[in-house]
């Protein structure tokens, strides 16, 4: 009876099939070989390992905010009038030449004299006369301040100067640090000794004669010299004689100020000159421009070799230079001087020290033996005398060679130095810039160790020999690099690069089968320093 | 070089390794993948296809079981979708075809190896296939109906036809070698 499952029909077949080898195509192997690029190896190997990648992606973006998080200052923002209970108000200051004193009143006890002059009067007592007041000053939020007729917000200080003299005043405030200053809620306090009443010559029954300048030497802050363009106001609940006064700006002249109606609404978050200064918090744009850097930066780098063959005949060569090399990590360490000009275009260059790395695996062959083989294959059947199928067969011989294959692996690596000359673009976002830069870059030197395979089976071209493929000389790259950079403070900037370069001409001599062409892709990481 | 190091090399992608683990089981597997093909040029095709998805997932091979195992199951997968893609109507014999009926025991085959390859590759696609993964590679008929999407009565039929096929052509050939 018919048995399905032990069927001598499948015993045959399975007896003499399931462990039957038959020797594959050549071709079989190269053609595997070249369907798994390096693109489809790299896309494999991220989607197996998906998990490494998202976490490698992860530890990168706690490094890179722990090195942005090291550069900043967390300290809170501390305002001039944050902790300020008195509802200051400042009525009158005095050009003495360039230098204006302002006070405050607490009382509010002032008196006009004339369109011009105020006195101010503190505790009660007045002891100051200003002949003639171009400015008040804001001291407080929700502070109005009135001259004749026309009412002034000021979201400053020191009032609303025109950027020329905000130019100024940043100038002045560079050359100072907080630690210089003895800090009140940030203001600087120094000791002025005041001109009092009494001392005052009067121009008539209402007014007094300005008074004559204080000693330059005596206005000091933390023991330095104030210049005479730094503005002040008097600290409330001293002595009348020795004043404290508070340091509120810095103004290169008063007659060039201009003061600016702004919304009360921005007056009412009054911002001090000088917090732009004490202010750790506030965000300081910095400006490249104008200055040579000098940057240092190292990373990996990685070779892409683009090898076509010169010819049509030199097809197998090529499949078999193919198969043989992987390109594996290498590196690099550059020293660039950059120079920023005014409108953030730049020009670099320097030296770029590469080491890249290949990987050879090939095969050496010795023969061993050698036989003929018979082989028959069924092409098909015909019909017999009988009617019955008669099959034919076609008998080739081949001649089999035993061979003794053993495995070989060697590192090539490829030293060079380039000097890029590259013309780049950055904007600048605060701390943070975002730039691009590209150019040309000449390898001045260049030497290489290893091994390529010949075209011969067994044959290999070894570098530093007679017959080493590459030719030496300079050789023209094209670069393209762009990045992003983080202002650590005035001085230093970390950077991180990647960078692309793609060779302009062949690798080899003039005579060789195969044309080379890299290109190399890598990301930096460093330092850039204001020389 | 033992089989973990060949796959432990593979999977860091090592050329050499790839190469050695290809000399090793291409033979077995070009066998495989002939069985499933009508010549040459398309069991070539079927085993570079079932190369390159051996080596994309060998990191997958979790060494529990046979790696030749394994391999193979990787190629007779890819020879069935190659299949797939070309459309192969393995439902182009219906169930009203199928009779049970016995095949009589051949007294003696002295066919080789290569002769029963190419009787096999002669064999109408529907039968060679459900033949091969039946007969050689043991799936159940269920198992078959599932990979090819037929019914279990469909897969019994080809392969009730694909061994009579056969049987005929073996006798044949041992009777003309008896002449």
């Amino acid at each position: 009876m018919y048995n399905e499952g032990d069927n001598h029909i499948d015993e045959l077949f399975r007896s003499a099939l399931k462990g039957h080898e038959e020797t594959p195509p050549a071709s079989a192997w190269n053609n595997i070989a070249e369907t798994r690029s390096f693109g489809h190896i790299l896309l494999n190997q991220i989607a197996l390992n998906w998990k490494n990648f998202l976490f490698m992606t992860i530890g990168f973006m706690f490094v890179g905010a722990a090195i942005v998080g090291y550069g900043t200052d967390s300290k809170k923002e501390v305002t001039a009038f944050e902790s300020s209970n008195t509802h200051y108000e400042v009525y009158g200051g005095h050009d003495f030449g360039g230098m204006l004193l302002a006070y405050n009143s607490p009382e509010g006890n002032v008196t006009k004299n004339g369109s011009s002059s105020y006195y101010g009067n503190a505790m009660g007592r007045s002891f100051e006369s200003f002949s003639s007041i171009s400015k008040m000053i804001n001291l407080t939020p929700n502070s109005t301040y009135k001259k004749q007729t026309n009412t002034y917000y000021t979201n400053k200080s020191v009032g609303p100067f025109n950027s020329k003299n905000e130019e100024s005043q940043q100038n002045i405030v560079d050359t100072k640090n907080d630690e210089e200053l003895n800090t009140d809620k940030n203001i600087a306090v120094v000791t002025y000794k005041n001109v009092g009443r009494e001392q005052l010559a009067k121009n008539d029954e209402n007014t007094y004669k300005a008074p004559a300048l204080p000693a330059k030497k005596k206005l000091k802050v933390a023991g330095r010299q104030v210049p005479n363009n730094v503005v002040f106001s008097v600290e409330e609940n001293t002595a009348l004689t020795e004043k404290s006064i508070r340091l509120l700006g810095f103004v290169p002249s008063l007659k060039t100020h201009k003061i600016n109606k702004v919304s009360r609404s921005k007056a009412a978050e009054p911002i001090m000159v000088d917090s732009l200064y004490f202010n750790k918090t506030m965000k300081k744009q910095f400006s490249l421009k104008n200055h040579v850097y000098a940057s240092f930066k190292f990373g990996p780098e990685f070779m892409i070799k683009e090898l076509t063959n010169s010819s049509s005949e030199n097809g197998a060569y090529l499949n078999k230079r193919n198969q043989s090399e992987t390109s594996l990590i290498g590196g690099n360490v550059q020293a660039n001087l950059t120079y920023y000009f005014y409108n953030n275009v730049f020009v670099e260059t320097g030296f770029r020290y590469s080491q890249l790395r290949e990987r050879i695996s090939y095969t050496q062959s010795e023969v061993i033996g050698e036989r003929t083989v018979y082989d028959s294959t069924l092409t098909g059947y015909i019909v017999g005398p009988t009617g019955d199928p008669i099959p034919i067969y076609d008998i080739t011989s081949r001649t089999e060679i035993d061979k003794k294959v053993s495995n070989r692996e060697q590192t090539n690596t490829y030293q060079m130095i380039d000097v890029p000359i590259l013309l780049g673009y950055q904007v600048d976002l605060q701390r943070w810039s975002i730039y691009f830069k590209s150019g040309i870059n000449a390898t001045v030197y260049a030497k290489n160790k290893g091994l390529v395979l010949g075209a011969s089976e067994n044959s290999s071209l070894e570098f530093d020999s007679d017959n080493d493929p590459y030719q030496s000389g300079i050789m023209l790259n094209l670069e393209v690099a762009g990045g992003i950079s983080y202002q650590l403070d005035e001085n230093i900037s970390f950077l991180l690069e990647p960078s692309f370069r793609s060779n302009m001409s062949n690798f080899y001599k003039g005579d060789y089968p195969l044309i080379e062409k890299r290109k190399i892709i890598g990301i930096n990481t460093g330092i850039r320093i204001k020389l | 070089m033992e089989e973990r190091e060949l796959i432990k090399g593979c999977v860091n992608e090592d050329k050499v390794y790839q190469r050695a683990l290809y000399e090793r089981y291409s033979g077995l597997m070009f066998s495989v993948c002939l069985r499933y093909s009508k010549h040459r040029a398309e069991a070539q095709d079927m085993m570079q296809d079932g190369f390159i998805k051996v080596f994309d997932n060998i990191s997958k091979f979790s060494f529990n079981g046979s790696f030749e195992g394994w391999i193979r199951r990787i190629m007779v997968n890819t020879c069935l979708n190659y299949y797939r893609k070309i459309g192969a109507q393995l439902e182009k014999i219906g169930v009203e075809d199928y009779q049970v009926g016995s095949t009589e025991p051949l007294a003696e085959s002295n066919m080789g190896e290569k002769d029963l390859m190419a009787i096999i590759q002669q064999l109408p696609e529907g039968y060679r296939i459900v033949f091969n993964l039946y007969a050689i590679e043991g799936y159940s008929h269920k198992e078959i109906g599932k990979e090819l999407g037929i019914t279990e009565s469909t897969s019994r039929s080809q392969l009730s036809k694909a061994r009579k096929w056969l049987q005929n052509v073996l006798m044949k050939n041992n009777q003309e070698t008896n002449v």
